[in-house]
């Protein structure tokens, strides 16, 4: 399948996961291009769409925390940053996505 | 510096440290051989870390993009 | 004069004899894909496809009342199809009646006509 339907298809599936969650897509075009197109590459060649941005540890039942979109897996942290790790998803009210900093989990405010 | 060869962020740190001509040695975990791999994974997990970048500046660890912490670091 | 059946009917899903104990099968009322499952003698109905991507859940696994899916091991209540991660992700269920051996399942949330 040509790379941009995959896309295509991951983002309407994605978004709908995500929503109910709180989260939409960010408002950084580019970003969200840019990430997709790299899940869509990874799932070419693993036959999942993992994450972009954290490693693959070749451990089914780590890896599999770490499919696209891992929001469920990852939610106490993701919700201090108010974004995923790569910054994909963001929470529903966010509009400056270039504000919210990539928090190690240790040092986000655990308020 | 530990990166990935796919993530946004990971370039972003590397341009940083390019854009201020800061040299600085880097592997991409998703490109490196397994024993390469096993001792990142080490190293992240002492860090409490699950994602990258990871960047060791002296004896400082910043995970996660963070050019402020760079600058601080580096005395820019 | 000849009537359709429709969602608001209900529609013959298996046959109570091929669902085992602790065991899942495909169905596909209207062309809707279901899942059936059977733990401690009470059958469930839910919708057949994984939330995340569509995978059909009736490949995967269940272990007591947990369902995992085989694609990439989301878990499910299969009481409830709550996802054990999230519970604001939940398959869809559907109401089942048996009569005769036979398994009937509604695809609406209205009554059944
Ligand atoms: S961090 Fe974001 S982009 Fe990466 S897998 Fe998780 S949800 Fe997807």
């Amino acid at each position: 399948m040509n790379v941009e339907s995959r896309k295509k298809a991951l983002h309407y599936f994605f978004g709908k996961i995500v929503d109910p969650m709180g989260y939409k897509f960010t408002p950084d075009q580019e970003l969200v291009d840019f990430l997709l197109e790299q899940e869509v590459i990874l799932e070419q060649k693993h036959g999942i769409p993992f994450c972009p941005c954290q490693g693959l540890r070749h451990d089914r039942s780590r890896d599999m925390k770490i499919v696209c979109p891992c929001i469920p897996f990852h939610r106490k942290h993701f919700d201090i940053m108010k974004r995923c790790w790569c910054g994909l998803y963001v929470h529903k009210d966010v509009t400056d996505p270039d504000s919210l900093p990539q928090l190690p989990y240790s040092e986000a405010d655990h308020e | 510096m530990y990166t990935l060869s796919t993530c946004p962020w990971c370039r972003k740190t590397k341009n940083f440290f390019a854009g201020h001509n800061i040299p600085f040695d880097y592997i991409d975990y998703d490109l490196a051989d397994a024993s390469t791999q096993d001792r990142i994974i080490e190293e992240l997990d002492a860090h409490g870390a699950t994602g990258f970048p990871y960047v060791k500046i002296d004896n400082e660890i910043v995970y996660g993009y963070n050019p402020s912490r760079y600058a601080e670091l580096l005395g820019l | 004069m000849k009537t359709e059946t429709g969602i608001n009917d209900w529609i013959y899903a298996a046959d109570e004899i091929d669902l085992k104990e602790g065991g899942m099968i495909p169905a596909y009322p209207l062309g809707v894909h279901i899942l059936l499952a059977r733990v401690d003698d009470s059958v469930y109905a839910l919708s057949g496809k994984c939330i995340h991507m569509a995978c059909p859940l009736y490949m995967g696994i269940l272990k007591g009342d947990i369902l995992t899916c085989p694609c990439h091991d989301w878990q499910y209540n299969i009481r409830t199809g709550e996802f054990l991660d999230a519970a604001e992700l939940i398959l869809e269920k559907y109401k089942l009646k048996s009569e005769n051996g036979k398994l009937y399942i509604l695809l609406t949330k209205e009554e059944p006509k």
